[in-house]
């Protein structure tokens, strides 16, 4: 299967927010009620029981006022950040561009949030596990389309090849122009090419999107140099920035620190 | 709707006014965006408020609530001073050339039309109408320059509505209002055509059926009735509101449109002495109601007994059974002793909920069917009320969501659709028609002995239909059989409603559903072809549309007079020559014979006496020919417009109009509003976790300014008051809501939303706790979306 992906045009969306339903409905996750933000916006974020959430933006600009909804969901990146700090194999990234979580494997360590540049990954505390968008891979496997884009009434949650989704992202993007002369294509280029490319009627950072994502820096030594020998030798080995970068870890979620890690190994991977 | 939700892919200006398509309708949003991408089709968004449907428009004017006729009024004024009308349509098609009666006359002083009754609050009639030759046929002047010619008493009407006296009376920036008329009179060139969407924010006002007709006077104008892509175009609230007002759940209708009966019309010939005159395809109503009374009544309707019109409880003439109506009398103990409520929340969704609420406990008995304990049948224990001082006895019959049962609903596009249940609704739930069936048949027995005339209605009425609990779908085919309607001759459903007759050999439970089911097609509701020719998404095969499967109506409009289409890139019905008849991608909305030259062969109005549009309404609604502005009932403003603060003619409840309130005590303007989120009262959504989830609690829009000037907080606890009551809610401070400037004075305007109560998973105080008990002249639709509150912060 070719490297599949999402286009999420922002000039489109009315916000109806059929996707965050269709989302809890095919993924079976309980309903939330939290308190009223004093916004249409349902909750501040994502939770381990909201995947995807509609975010809502009021823009005063010289032009008038502008209104915008962000559909804020997994990136499910080409150079996927959580992947990389996932110290069990929880974490692994499909051919078709899923980034796909192993329940089993999952410890609730917390490393991926770290590793995510747009803090995604949720972590339910009691159960201590991960939770996030799957990219609906139980149905994109078996030749459906995400539960998001299915619900999708105007044509703003598209799903298709990569190729395809960047390719209608510039069509849109040309036709986005007429109203917002500085929309913008966002997730063709960054980290490998994002599994979900927006189109945005302005720079990222007016919706919360960092401008130019970068993956941490430690990440890359954990990955590349330790990970690859960290199975063995864990706790006895490491030294300098990744083991600062661990402890750090630890500390913010001291109480689900894995027994596995305690025990320095992961032989039941 | 005159068009349908797939044709609003065909539009080249939308404009969306009293109506926030992309939060309440978010299917439209398809089809628009559709209309987008393939024609680069514009929309406008006129609100009060800068909505989810503003953010996605292309054009947003702002004007204040109950602005709307004066908003039509100088869009009227636009299309006539700058000549964007489109000449040929209007005088061919619409009644602009008609010569009206030298009576008639309107005072802008006054601001009243001729022979108005202060006393009574009404109209005599007799002048608004045509001015006739010998042949009792109106006097035309198709140059359309006869100062008594419709067209220039309506140039000359809208002449007040000037751009800086229409800016100036809602509020709205001229520069946006400019850009507004100016894009939407573009579609009154050939080949082009707009379409206006509206919901309740047209309606709900006391002047509401004005704002329609304003609507349908800007299409007539722009030659937009009867082609893809144009028409009015009413979003109704519910999925199958549309149903229920085809079959006649309102007091003053029958099935099929036809008015009920009252005491003054003690006959069936005086009923029938009140049909429409011919050409009127009206003139065809004694065969509806005879086909009415024969599926109603059977073997008990002859031809000698005026097929049993006797049974038909008649309405008080003149009296007024509307919901305002009912529950004021309700709230007198003037007799209504128990009330069954189906699938409705009055609690909630009725205007001034106290009054309605203290109203029911009046009753001695309330019967409310719906899936869950909602606010009415728990209305006994709201808060503030004493359960021990209410003698009411109330019971509850759980009934299926529409998941959970079969049959059809018929969407605001007129379309007929079958749907088949998905599951099973939990424990002993029952479908409506089955609870229905029960209470019939329980109440037939209870009378199946009487000998005395009075119950003869009761034992005459026909219900032979299987039994639901043995084969629900069985039950539904038949009843669906008997709508459509049988020829008793031959015993074979008849093709479509024209095989009506008024002798009593036809009978039909609702003519304009005549043709849904069939001895040729079968029960078309169920038929699901995608075929689409002429790719205008009529897809004749999907459905049944009423009438005949006609997806856009007065479609012969959208060919010239000879019959050809008026433009190739809108090529929709026209005449076939070589055929000599009337073809098109839809079913001609015409006598098929009738060629373009014969007379009134280009007459496509063929509802209508005169086969003519009507700018002017002949005989007029209630309160006028033309819409006239008066402000709402309760209003900041002085009407500048004329000198008749309020419409003349409105629905005053008669205790809830003791209660308006004063523009010193509650200066800010109020509407309210839904949300995409819930589901009208709530009473589903507010059950559902998941939607719960998304708008947990009813929340104010209210602009900055007001917020600073009362020193409100986003996200503060605050108390609107009214002259009928309170309601708390949380403030939402945003720059979408704002303040208006009024010929000079500043109003702010705050809403609601309505959905919550004081049942489900999360609660709300009751907006309607602040509406008024007053509506429409002619339909009295009460005044949800004007009325005057106060706003202050309070601590819980």
């Amino acid at each position: 299967m070719s490297r599949m992906a999402r286009l999420i045009d922002i000039t489109r969306c009315t916000a109806c927010r059929g996707c965050q339903v269709s989302c809890k409905r095919w993924n079976e996750l309980e309903g939330d009620i939290g308190q009223f933000t004093g916004s249409y916006q349902s909750h501040a974020d994502l939770s381990p029981t909201r995947w995807t959430m509609i975010k809502f933006y009021e823009e005063k600009k010289d032009t008038g006022l502008e209104w915008h909804f962000r559909k804020a969901t997994c990136m499910h990146c080409g150079d996927a950040g959580c992947v990389k700090a996932c110290p069990n194999k929880a974490l692994v990234q499909e051919e078709n561009g899923s980034i796909r979580w192993i329940e089993e494997n999952c410890i609730g360590c917390a490393y991926c949030v770290k590793g995510c540049p747009f803090d995604i990954p949720k972590i339910d505390l009691q159960a201590k596990k991960m939770h996030k968008c799957t990219f609906c891979y139980d149905r994109i496997t078996n030749g459906l389309t995400p539960a998001c884009a299915k619900t999708c009434v105007p044509a703003a949650i598209v799903y298709g090849t990569w190729e395809d989704m960047t390719k209608l992202a510039d069509e849109r993007l040309a036709q986005a122009k007429g109203k917002y002369p500085k929309a913008q294509i966002y997730g063709k280029s960054e980290l490998g090419g994002l599994g979900v490319i927006y189109v945005l009627p302005d720079s990222p950072a007016n919706y919360g999107l960092p401008v130019n994502p970068q993956l941490p820096f430690s990440l890359g030594l954990w990955k590349d140099v330790i990970h690859p020998y960290g199975k063995v030798v864990l706790g006895a080995t490491i030294a300098g920035t990744a083991l600062a970068f661990i402890i750090s870890r630890r500390n913010a979620f001291a109480e689900k620190s894995s027994a596995k890690m305690e025990e320095g190994g992961h032989s039941n991977e | 709707m005159t068009n349908h939700w797939t044709d609003f892919k065909n539009t080249d200006v939308a404009l969306i006014c009293g109506s926030n398509a992309a939060e309440n309708h978010p299917v439209s949003f398809a089809w628009l965006q559709q209309a987008r991408d393939k024609r680069g089709a514009k929309i406008i968004c006129v609100d009060p408020r800068f909505t989810r449907t503003a953010a996605r428009a292309d054009l947003y004017c702002p004007i204040r609530s109950g602005s709307n006729t004066a908003f039509y009024g100088g869009m009227i004024n636009h299309i006539i001073e700058n000549e964007r009308y489109h000449k040929e349509y209007v005088v061919h098609y619409t009644n602009a050339a008609s010569i009206v009666k030298e009576g008639y006359s309107f005072d802008p002083e006054t601001g009243l039309f001729d022979s108005y009754s202060e006393e009574k609050r009404s109209y005599g009639k007799a002048n608004w109408d045509y001015e006739t030759d010998w042949e009792g046929k109106p006097r035309k002047d198709t140059s359309l320059q006869h100062p008594r010619c419709v067209f220039q008493l309506l140039k000359n009407h809208y002449s007040r509505y000037t751009l800086d006296m229409v800016a100036k009376t809602a509020g709205a920036p001229p520069d946006k209002l400019l850009e507004v008329y100016q894009l939407f009179s573009s579609t009154g060139e050939v080949g082009k055509a707009g379409s206006i969407l509206y919901a309740m924010g047209q309606t709900q006002f006391t002047s509401g059926s004005q704002n329609v007709r304003c609507m349908a006077m800007i299409q007539l104008l722009l030659g937009n009735m009867g082609l893809p892509g144009g028409g009015v175009n009413a979003l109704r609230g519910h999925s199958n509101v549309q149903g229920s007002t085809d079959m006649a759940l309102l007091f003053h209708l029958l099935p099929g449109y036809m008015p009920a009966p009252t005491t003054a019309l003690a006959t069936l010939a005086d009923y029938n002495a009140t049909t429409p005159a011919a050409p009127s395809y009206w003139s065809n109503r004694p065969k509806f109601v005879a086909s009415l009374l024969k599926a109603w009544y059977g073997d008990a309707a002859t031809l000698e007994n005026d097929f049993a019109y006797d049974f038909i409880p008649k309405a008080k003439a003149g009296k007024n059974y509307s919901h305002m109506a009912l529950f004021e009398d309700m709230y007198d103990n003037t007799g209504i002793k128990g009330f069954f409520i189906w699938g409705q929340n009055p609690v909630v969704c009725g205007p001034s909920s106290q009054l309605e609420s203290k109203a029911l406990e009046n009753l001695d008995w309330l019967v409310c069917l719906d899936p869950f304990e909602n606010e009415t049948s728990a209305f006994w224990k709201r808060p503030g009320a004493d359960p021990a001082g209410i003698n009411t006895e109330v019971f509850l019959l759980p009934t299926t969501t529409f998941l959970e049962k079969e049959g059809t609903v018929t969407h605001s596009g007129r379309l007929i659709q079958y749907r088949w249940k998905a599951v099973d609704g939990p424990g002993n739930v029952r479908q409506e028609s089955f609870i229905l069936d029960r209470l019939v048949n329980r109440v037939k027995a209870l009378y199946a002995a009487s000998t005395a005339e009075k119950d003869l209605p009761i034992k005459a009425m026909t219900w032979d239909y299987p039994d639901p609990l043995v084969d629900q779908a069985a039950f539904i085919d038949a009843v669906m059989r008997e709508i459509n309607g049988k020829d008793l001759t031959t015993g074979l459903q008849v093709p479509l409603f024209a095989a009506l007759k008024d002798d009593g050999t036809t009978t039909c439970g609702n003519w304009i559903y005549s043709g849904m089911y069939t001895e040729q097609h079968g029960n078309r509701t169920q038929s699901r072809i995608l075929d689409d020719p002429g790719g205008w998404g009529a897809h004749p095969g999907w459905g049944f549309a009423w009438p005949a499967n006609r997806r856009i109506i007065y479609n012969r409009a959208s060919a010239d007079p000879s019959g050809k289409p008026w433009s190739e890139e809108r090529k929709y019905i026209w005449f076939d020559e070589a055929t000599q008849k009337w073809t098109g991608y839809d079913v001609p909305d015409f006598i098929g014979t009738v060629k373009p030259g014969d007379p009134l062969g280009d007459k496509p109005f063929i509802m209508i006496t005169e086969r003519e549009g009507r700018l002017f309404a002949i005989k007029g609604l209630n309160d006028g020919p033309f819409p006239e502005h008066y402000e709402p009932v309760e209003s900041p403003v002085v009407n500048v417009l004329n000198k008749r603060q309020n419409n003349p003619a409105h629905f005053i409840g008669k205790e809830g109009g003791k209660m308006v309130g004063d523009s010193e005590k509650f200066p800010i303007i109020c509407s309210t509003w839904r949300v995409c989120e819930h589901f009208h009262t709530g009473a589903y959504s507010r059950n559902m976790p998941w939607l719960a989830e998304l708008m947990p609690a009813s929340f104010v829009e209210m602009g900055e300014e007001l917020a600073k000037e009362k020193g409100i907080n986003n996200g503060d606890l605050v108390e609107l008051t009214s002259a009928r009551g309170s309601a708390k809610a949380i403030a939402m401070v945003t720059p979408r809501s704002r303040q208006f400037n009024i010929h000079g004075k500043n109003v702010h305007q705050v809403g609601l939303t309505w959905h919550f109560g004081f049942q489900g998973l999360v609660k709300g105080e009751i907006a309607n706790n602040l509406t008024p008990h007053v509506g429409d002249a002619n339909t009295a639709i009460p005044e949800f979306k004007a009325f005057l509150v106060d706003v202050r912060k309070v601590t819980i």
